[in-house]
C-alpha cells in the first residue's frame, strides 16, 4: 500500500519543482486547478465509497461559494467567517436533502442528485439581485486568514497543492479507521453490514453531508482563486466532469480523486492545439481507459507496486 | 390575455411536446432496464436524429416520413454498433457504462460541431397551413410530429407485447436469468436494445427538428426531461411515464403561454424532488 502513496506524491512534486525550475505560470495555474478539483472530487469520493453516486454536487459546491461570495462582496465579512458561513449552508442544504433522498434506489438517487444540480442553477439565476443573476458575482476578494492573504499563482500554488495532498491523506487515512470501514461495509454489502449493526442509511447520510462539505470548501476555493462565480461555474457540466474525474482515477481508492483530477484537468489544455477537436479527442481518450482500464488509473500504480512486491517475493525466496 | 382558444392551442402543442419527451423517456427506460446504466448519450442521440432529418430535407429534399424512418434505422444500426464496439466491454460493470456513455455522447456533440457549427439551423418546414380547432390555430408542422410520435409509440406498444422480439426483450429486461432459461440468446438483446433505446431519443429529435431549430446541444433540454419523466412516472411503468410526459409538456407549455417560463421550470425541479419523498417509486411504479 505504501508504494501506492509514493508514485502518485512524487509526480506531485515533480510537477512541483518542475514549476519552480522553470517558473511557467501557465503550468502553476493547471496545477492549482487540479489542487481544487481534487478537492470537490474528494467529496463525491467519499459518497461513493458508500455506494452512491451524486450527480448534485456542483450544487454543493455553488451554495457555498455563493454563500461565501455574498458575505463577503455585499457585507463585508471576512473570508474565514464566509467561508464558514458557507459550509455551514452546504451542510445544512445537504442534511435536509440527503435526509429525503438516502432511502432511494441506485438511479433514482442519481436522477434526483441530477435534478437537484439542475434546480440549482436555475434558483441562482432566478435571484439577480442578490446572487448576480446570469452574469455572477465579480471581485470576489481573496482568501485571507487572519492577516495572511492568499493572492497570486505562488501563494495559491503552495495553498492548494498542499492542502489537496494532506485532504487526501486525511482520507486514506480515515478508511482505515472502524469508521471508516464502516463506510466502505455499506457498499460491499449493504445486508452484512445491516446486520452487524451497522445502520446502513445513516452512514449513508453521514457521508453524504460530510462530503458535500468537502466538495462545498472546493467551491469556494475555487471561487476565491477565479475571483468570480456564476452559475455557470457550477452548473451540471462540473457534476459530471466531477463523477468522470472520479472513475478515471478510480472509484475504491483514496488516490483516485487526485489521479483523475491531476489527469484530466489539463487534459483539455494538452488538446488545445486542435481546438475544433479538443472534446472530441477528450471523449475519446475518456472511453479508451474505460475499455483498457476499467478499474481507473489508479490501478496502474497498484499493478505496478503489486508487481513489485511479486519480485521481492521472488528474490527472497531465490 | 386569458382566452379559450390560447388554452386549447397550448394544450395541443403541450401533447405534442409531452408525446416526444415520452419517446425519449421510454427509449431511456428500455437502455436502463437492460443495461442498469444512464444513458447520458440519450442528448446526443437526440442531437443525432435532429441532424439527419435536418440533412435528409434540406439537402436531399426528402419526404419528411421517409427521413424519420431512415433517422430511426440510422440510429438503431448505429447505436447497436457502439454497444457492440465500446459498451460490450463493460456489461456488468454499470459505473463504467455510465461514464463511457459521458465520453460517446462528447464525441458525438464534437463531431456535430465540427460539421455543422454551434449556431442553431432552421430545417425548411414539412408542412406549410395551419389547422382549425375550434378557434385555435395550430400549424400543421406541430401536429404532424405528434400525430408521427403517438403512432411510433403505439407501434412501440404493438412490437413490445405482440412480436417475438418484443417480448423477448422485454423478459431479458424482466429477469435476465429466467429469460435465457427461457431459451432467449441475451447477449444479441444488447446491442438490439441499446440500439433502440437510442433510435427512440433519434426519432424523437427527428419529429422535433422541423419546429424547433437544430444545434450540437439540443439533446441538452429533452434528456432532462425525460429523467424527470422517468423519475415522476416509475421507471418501468409505460403508463406511469405516458401520464407524466403529457402533464409535463401541458405544464411546460401553459406556464411558457402565461408564466414567465424560468419560474415555472424551477420548481418542476422542486415538485419533483418533493414528489419523490412522497412517492419515491413514481406515480404509477411498484414497490419493490
Amino acid at each position: 500500500m505504501k508504494k501506492n502513496m509514493v508514485i502518485p506524491a512524487a509526480l506531485v512534486l515533480v510537477a512541483l519543482v518542475y514549476y519552480v525550475s522553470a517558473g511557467n505560470v501557465f503550468y502553476a495555474h493547471m496545477l492549482i486547478m487540479a489542487a481544487i478539483n481534487t478537492v470537490l472530487v474528494s467529496g463525491l469520493s467519499l459518497v461513493a465509497r458508500t455506494g452512491r453516486l451524486s450527480f448534485g454536487h456542483s450544487a454543493f459546491a455553488a451554495i457555498s461559494a455563493y454563500v461565501c461570495a455574498i458575505l463577503t462582496t455585499q457585507y463585508g465579512v471576512s473570508w474565514v467567517l464566509a467561508a464558514l458561513c458557507g459550509l455551514a449552508a452546504t451542510t445544512v442544504v445537504a442534511y435536509l436533502l440527503g435526509s429525503v433522498i438516502v432511502k432511494l434506489r441506485g438511479v433514482y438517487f442519481v436522477l434526483v442528485t441530477f435534478a437537484f444540480a439542475e434546480f440549482t442553477r436555475l434558483a441562482l439565476l432566478e435571484f439577480p439581485e442578490t446572487t448576480g443573476g446570469a452574469s455572477g458575482l465579480a471581485e470576489i476578494p481573496p482568501l485571507g486568514i487572519g492577516g495572511f492573504v492568499i493572492e497570486g499563482v505562488d501563494r495559491w500554488l503552495v495553498f492548494s497543492v498542499l492542502f489537496c495532498i494532506v485532504l487526501t491523506l486525511l482520507m486514506s487515512r480515515f478508511f482505515k479507521t472502524t469508521s471508516g470501514k464502516e463506510y466502505l461495509s455499506v457498499n460491499d454489502n449493504p445486508d452484512l453490514a445491516e446486520s452487524s449493526g451497522i445502520s446502513v442509511s445513516s452512514v449513508q447520510l453521514a457521508s453524504f453531508v460530510i462530503g458535500g462539505a468537502i466538495t462545498g470548501f472546493g467551491g469556494i476555493l475555487m471561487s476565491s482563486y477565479i475571483e468570480f462565480v456564476s452559475p455557470e461555474s457550477f452548473n451540471l457540466h462540473l457534476s459530471i466532469t466531477l463523477v468522470t474525474m472520479l472513475v478515471i482515477g478510480g472509484v475504491n481508492s483514496s488516490w483516485g480523486p487526485l489521479i483523475g483530477a491531476l489527469f484530466l484537468t489539463p487534459l483539455p489544455e494538452i488538446l488545445r492545439g486542435a481546438q475544433e477537436y479538443q472534446h472530441l479527442f477528450y471523449g475519446i481518450v475518456l472511453v479508451l481507459i474505460l475499455m483498457i482500464r476499467p478499474q481507473g488509473l489508479v490501478s496502474i500504480f497498484s499493478g505496478l507496486s503489486s508487481s513489485v512486491g511479486a519480485l521481492k517475493k521472488e528474490k527472497k525466496s531465490a | 390575455m386569458f382566452s379559450e382558444t390560447i388554452v386549447i392551442q397550448a394544450i395541443v402543442n403541450g401533447i405534442v411536446i409531452g408525446s416526444l419527451y415520452l419517446l425519449m423517456a421510454i427509449g431511456f427506460t428500455v437502455v436502463f432496464g437492460l443495461m442498469r446504466i444512464v444513458n447520458f448519450s440519450h442528448a446526443e442521440f437526440y442531437m443525432l436524429g435532429a441532424f439527419i432529418c435536418f440533412v435528409g430535407i434540406a439537402y436531399f429534399r426528402l419526404p419528411f416520413i421517409l427521413v424519420v424512418l431512415a433517422t430511426f434505422l440510422i440510429a438503431l444500426a448505429f447505436g447497436s454498433l457502439v454497444e457492440l464496439s465500446i459498451l460490450k466491454r463493460m456489461r456488468g460493470d454499470e459505473l463504467s457504462g455510465m461514464i463511457a456513455t459521458i465520453g460517446i455522447g462528447m464525441i458525438l456533440q464534437s463531431v456535430a460541431l465540427i460539421i455543422f457549427g454551434p449556431d442553431p439551423l432552421a430545417v425548411p418546414s414539412i408542412a406549410k397551413g395551419i389547422i382549425r380547432i375550434g378557434g385555435a390555430v395550430l400549424p400543421k408542422a406541430r401536429i404532424y410530429a405528434g400525430v408521427f410520435s403517438i403512432g411510433v409509440l403505439v407501434t412501440m406498444y404493438f412490437f413490445f407485447h405482440h412480436t417475438r422480439h418484443g417480448r423477448a426483450l422485454r423478459a431479458v429486461v424482466q429477469d435476465r436469468e429466467a429469460a435465457q432459461i427461457q431459451g432467449i440468446n441475451v447477449s444479441v438483446y444488447y446491442p438490439i436494445g441499446f440500439g433502440l433505446g437510442v433510435g427512440l431519443a433519434s426519432l424523437a429529435g427527428a419529429l422535433m427538428a422541423p419546429i424547433f431549430s437544430v444545434y450540437p446541444t439540443v439533446g441538452f433540454g429533452p434528456m432532462v426531461k425525460s429523467f424527470i419523466v422517468v423519475i415522476v412516472g416509475g421507471l418501468g411503468s409505460i403508463p406511469g411515464a405516458a401520464i407524466a410526459a403529457m402533464i409535463l409538456g401541458i405544464s411546460e407549455s401553459l406556464s411558457g403561454t402565461f408564466l414567465k417560463s424560468s419560474y415555472a421550470e424551477m420548481f418542476l425541479f422542486l415538485f419533483v424532488i418533493g414528489l419523490l419523498v412522497l412517492r419515491p417509486q413514481g406515480l404509477l411504479g411498484e414497490k419493490s
